[in-house]
């Protein structure tokens, strides 16, 4: 669904971003991209939707090859393609529903269509009751689902959440993964980027990829991936 | 493209131009007012022209006969010369009908004449000319070649006012050309301009558009649309304006005006055709000066 190889990404000079990631998620795989800040996770997400070319390698989604993709081609790619924005990115003066409706709205559905399915996804969300209600009235974590929401609404393959959880409660933080979780159960793969490594182990059979300075230092199965890293650090700390 | 959404397009189109009311209206005045001023240099430009064509139809040629000349040979030249496509009417004035118009034409002064021992007034043939034929080259060349006949002394016709208008036509034709220029070229960056803040206000949603997947189409066309309605909207009130100000002119102004008018095209479908044709044409390019601008890659 989603393959990367030998990807680079510099934004001017010789500092890259990203450095020689190859990195692949399958269709349905849920795949965490961790790593700290600055490490360039929201830049491969924003690689994976064209919001930026790669400097080098190649990029596969849904079979596109992505350096070859045309502009016009772009929107298409797009549709497949649901993000949640580490910003959330809403019109905080629009209504819950014209902001999950504008993804609908763009692929020219008709209006019919566009109430059903928002209501739809409105429910999943647990947001039904609010759909009238402005953005900018809501907290966080219902704006995080409206994010969510407009995300899935026109059905994509592939979901990308750049840190969802970032400013969120525990509590809430877990109802958001368990959002995520559901999208994935529904058949769509989903690719979240987030430097809270505990959220990784909450989703049994999830894939991983860790950052590091631009560099894919670790990927694979979640748990195992997981369990090296943690068994290094205690032998590392042994030989100290 | 589906009629629904057309209507889509044109809903966002309108709430466009609701987003900054005065502008839109700032905007349509521009519009209106820089048609009105070109449509009235077109209006006056062809009224002159058509008068002109038709002063060019009344245009008398006056070859005056040699002395020598009998009036059967003179005759034979007025059958020869009607014979150029280019005569309309040809009159043959002799000696003594010249003396006597001169003389009709002096009326109470007419005794002058009493004293004069011969007829001084040569015979002369007046031609008028077809109206297509009417334009100042076409005159010199036909008094030149009238003017080699045999028989003919000399020809003279209205050369030098003539010229002096055409004149003036040609110099009001370029200066309305260049205004009418300068003006649709301001009213392209004007439209252009309110487009290109109505973009700025709305930027963050066409961002988010982009973002979840709109073709530059779907982002563009309320924009060409909100364009093409100033340019209709601006073309139908100068249409509306120019109409009222000939009204005005019949109903307040002398005859010669009047007459001038008149003679020239009113207002009428053709002319709010071409209006709206215009108008459509500048909204649609000052809508795409400022989208070419703000999506590019």
């Amino acid at each position: 669904m989603i393959q990367l190889y030998h990807v680079y990404k510099a934004y001017g000079g010789e500092q890259y971003a990203l450095h020689d990631v190859t990195l692949t998620a399958d269709k349905g795989d849920f795949l965490f991209i961790t790593g700290p800040s600055g490490a360039g996770k929201t830049t491969l997400l924003k690689l994976i939707f064209c919001a930026e070319p790669a400097t080098r390698g190649q990029l596969l989604v849904d079979g596109v090859n992505l350096q070859r993709l045309k502009r016009s081609g772009v929107p298409y790619l797009r549709r497949k393609i649901g993000v949640v924005f580490q910003d959330f990115k809403l019109l905080g003066e629009r209504t819950v529903f014209a902001n999950v409706g504008l993804t609908l709205e763009v692929t020219g559905r008709p209006r019919a269509y566009i109430e059903k399915k928002v209501r739809q996804v409105l429910r999943l969300v647990g947001l039904d009751a609010k759909e009238n209600h402005l953005c900018c009235r809501l907290s966080g974590g219902e704006q995080q689902r409206v994010a969510i929401a407009r995300a899935v609404a026109a059905n994509p393959i592939i979901v990308l959440a750049d840190e969802p959880t970032g400013n969120l409660d525990d509590e809430i933080t877990l109802e958001i993964l368990e959002l995520f979780r559901e999208i994935n159960r529904r058949g769509t793969t989903v690719v979240l980027a987030t430097h809270n490594r505990e959220l990784i182990g909450k989703v049994p059979g999830a894939k991983v990829g860790i950052l590091g300075q631009g560099r894919l230092v670790a990927a694979g199965v979640a748990r195992q991936v997981m369990a090296q890293r943690s068994a290094l650090e205690i032998s590392s700390q042994g030989v100290l | 493209m589906r009629i629904g959404l057309l209507g889509y397009f044109l809903r966002k189109a309108l709430g466009n131009i609701w987003i900054n009311p005065f502008l839109s209206l700032v905007t349509l005045s521009t519009i209106a007012i820089s048609m009105l001023i070109l449509g009235l240099f077109s209006l006056i430009y062809l009224n002159v022209q058509q008068s002109l064509q038709q002063m060019g139809g009344e245009l008398q040629i006056t070859a005056y006969l040699q002395e020598t000349i009998s009036p059967e040979q003179a005759k034979v030249l007025r059958s020869k010369v009607a014979d150029w496509p280019e005569v309309e009417k040809i009159t043959y004035l002799s000696k003594e009908q010249a003396l006597a118009r001169f003389r009709s034409q002096l009326r109470e002064y007419a005794g002058i004449l009493e004293g004069l021992k011969e007829n001084p007034l040569p015979a002369s043939l007046e031609l008028t000319l077809m109206p297509q034929y009417g334009r100042s080259g076409n005159i010199k060349e036909l008094s030149t070649r009238l003017g080699r006949l045999t028989g003919v002394a000399e020809v003279q016709y209205g050369r030098k006012w003539m010229a002096k208008l055409r004149v003036f036509v040609e110099v009001m034709k370029l200066v309305g050309i260049t205004v009418g220029g300068l003006l649709l070229i301001a009213t392209i960056f004007v439209i252009s301009n309110t487009i290109r803040l109505t973009f700025y206000s709305r930027r963050e949603e066409l961002e988010i558009m982009r973002l979840v997947g709109a073709t530059d189409f779907f982002i563009k066309a309320p924009f060409l649309i909100e364009g093409l309605l100033h340019g209709l909207g601006g073309a139908l009130l100068a249409a509306g304006g120019l109409s009222l100000l000939i009204l005005f002119l019949f109903s307040h102004l002398d005859l010669p005006l009047r007459l001038a008018v008149m003679a020239g095209s009113l207002p009428t479908g053709q002319l709010v055709a071409g209006f709206l044709g215009l108008g459509l044409l500048l909204g649609v390019l000052g809508s795409m000066v400022s989208l070419r601008r703000f999506l590019r890659p």
